[in-house]
């Protein structure tokens, strides 16, 4: 019998707060090597500040956060660039850059100090590039992209990054159905293929209970609720407490559950 | 790598052409006198070729400076001009020569030194500011450069008006921007300020880049950003401190080349850096030259030139929008 891997990102009871106010309240997480957490819960319930803190980009108030076993604070920021990946919500779109030139910029940490990116950087980004399926904008520039293009070439430099975890905040957000399907399916195909491990804030909860995921639901900062959901009816109450609104259930076959928020009748409600 | 050499041989011919310039005709046999026993042997090697050398020099470190601050402020228009940090170090500069403060360490002009560390409280000053208003949208960014801008030239001419007349014109002649008064003592400090700061600059061409991609980008790609900005403030302030030391505070150089050099080379700052270097000397040198002829026997302060192109250049890119109207995050 084998030992259970480490954890490769581990955060214990952390809280972070800004000025007076507490954004994350003792949350705690664990990833091991090849596993994916979704993390949902409303706007404003610290998602992405948990994302900032994994990365150690957020002052911690108490607890820790571990990479590969020891605090985040104890690596350096290109040591930390090569354990984790991060897809933004809202890109900063630079000015002037091909798509092929920004995820080349993701070889940074993995560059030879002296000579720049080599040939090798450059086949990786090439690479990533095709995964995702860009390779007629490799050469474009980046303002010239639509949401749905920028979004992969994200995705394209955080692959290319050559990290074990991957850190992606809502990366199919405003996109139209090709484009999530598309995203979706490649995250988890590296998943799979690459045994990377993934945490994925997102809003869409479809993916998570179709897949038995693991999940980390936030409200106000603090966990509501942890773990897989495979008996969602049971745990329709906790999601409408999630969420502040009624969902409906729709059964999707095979014991599986469709969630959608339910909309009140509207006329009923002008009557 | 074939651009780099194409824009080295200009460089290299302006650098040879230009001093045969001038309001004195000189001939061949008359730069055969090295040591300037003649008036011709005396001009050439002892005030023109310094000039030179300086003019090329200056516009380098105008250049990539320029080129620094617009990857760190993610902003075409911020320049240490823009953004009044060449105004700190002139009034660094200007509080030496009014207080007569001497050379420190014997090698070291305290004029330079003065203009570091007006030029470095400027930007630290700067940065404050943006921090503590968590970002800057680019109108806001300009308009604080503007306000400070303002205030050190008052405070200039403070130190202008409590000067005795002699000190007051050269302080004057000194703010207009030139590069008249210069021998070979200048460009003992000159040319390491700018072998240092240009070779830094190249040094964290990826880091630029990166920068220019944004901070948070930045940061999750491996840099260290606030260690980054402690260098890129460093070496831009002691750059900047030096040239307007020597020079006065010549605008508009530092927004030109980098632009220009962006539209043909694009935006890698691997290839941009050595191109924008020589390209600021190239323009500086050929501004110098047009400054001492074009109204002689008169001379114009090269900074009259330089803002004469370079004022419609920042217009053209306002009005263009190629400012790329975004917040920056300090």
């Amino acid at each position: 019998m084998t030992a259970p891997p480490v954890p490769i990102l581990e955060c214990r009871n952390i809280r972070v707060s800004a000025g007076a106010k507490t954004i994350l309240d003792d949350v705690s997480l664990s990833l091991r090597p090849g596993e994916s957490l979704m993390v949902i819960g409303p706007n404003g319930s610290g998602k992405t500040t948990l994302l900032y803190a994994l990365l150690g980009l957020v002052p911690i108030a108490s607890g820790q956060v571990l990479l590969a076993g020891k605090p985040i604070d104890n690596h350096s920021r290109l040591n930390i660039a090569r354990y984790l990946s991060y897809m933004p919500q809202l890109p900063e779109r630079p000015a002037g850059f091909s798509a092929f030139e920004y995820v080349l910029t993701a070889r940074y940490a993995r560059r030879r100090h002296w000579g720049g990116y080599s040939r090798e950087d450059q086949e990786a980004a090439e690479a990533a590039i095709a995964l995702t399926g860009m390779e007629s904008f490799t050469h474009r520039p980046l303002a010239s992209l639509s949401g749905g293009e920028l979004q992969k070439i994200m995705l394209a430099a955080a692959v290319a990054q050559e990290t074990p975890v991957l850190l992606l905040d809502e990366p199919a957000a405003f996109l139209d159905y090709r484009h999530q399907v598309e995203i979706m399916t490649l995250v988890e195909c590296l998943r799979l293929e690459r045994n990377l491990s993934v945490v994925m804030v997102t809003h869409d909860l479809n993916i998570p209970f179709l897949n038995n995921a693991h999940l980390l639901a936030l409200k106000e900062g603090r966990t509501l609720f942890q773990g897989t959901v495979s008996d969602l009816p049971e745990k329709q109450n906790l999601l409408e407490s999630l969420y502040d609104t009624a969902f409906d259930l729709i059964p999707a076959g095979s014991g599986k559950w469709f969630i959608r928020p339910a909309f009140p009748d509207i006329r009923e409600r002008m009557r | 790598m074939r651009r780099i050499l194409i824009v080295t041989a200009i460089a290299v011919a302006v650098l040879v052409i230009t001093p045969w310039w001038g309001i004195e005709k000189l001939a061949w046999n008359d730069i055969k006198d090295i040591h300037g026993e003649t008036a011709a042997g005396l001009i050439f090697w002892h005030i023109r070729i310094p000039r030179t050398l300086t003019a090329f020099c200056a516009g380098s470190v105008l250049a990539t400076a320029g080129m620094a601050f617009q990857a760190f402020f993610r902003n075409p228009l911020a320049t240490p001009y823009t953004l009044g940090i060449s105004s700190g170090a002139a009034v660094g500069a200007a509080f030496s020569i009014r207080l007569g403060i001497p050379a420190l360490f014997v090698v070291l002009p305290s004029t330079a030194v003065f203009g570091f560390l007006g030029a470095i409280t400027c930007t630290a000053l700067l940065y404050g500011l943006i921090r503590l208003r968590g970002g800057f949208s680019v109108p806001a960014l300009l308009l604080t450069g503007v306000a400070l801008s303002f205030m050190l030239s008052s405070i200039l001419l403070v130190l202008q008006y409590s000067s005795s007349l002699h000190d007051s014109y050269r302080l004057l002649r000194w703010m207009m921007g030139g590069v008249g008064m210069v021998g070979y003592d200048t460009l003992v400090i000159m040319v390491p300020a700018v072998a240092i700061g240009v070779g830094v600059l190249g040094y964290l061409s990826d880091e630029l880049d990166l920068l220019s991609a944004g901070e948070l980008t930045a940061m999750t790609r491996g840099v260290d950003v606030s260690r980054i900005n402690k260098i890129l403030f460093f070496t831009v302030s002691m750059m900047i401190g030096v040239v307007v030391s020597v020079c006065g505070p010549i605008g508009f150089v530092g927004i030109m080349v980098p632009h220009t050099c962006r539209l043909i080379f694009g935006y890698r700052h691997r290839m941009l850096f050595p191109l924008v270097a020589l390209g600021g000397g190239i323009l500086l040198t050929l501004c110098d030259t047009v400054a001492r002829t074009i109204m002689a026997p008169a001379e114009l302060p090269v900074g009259v030139i330089t803002a004469l192109i370079g004022g419609p250049f920042f217009l053209f890119l306002i009005i263009t929008g190629r400012t790329a109207d975004r917040v920056t995050r300090g």
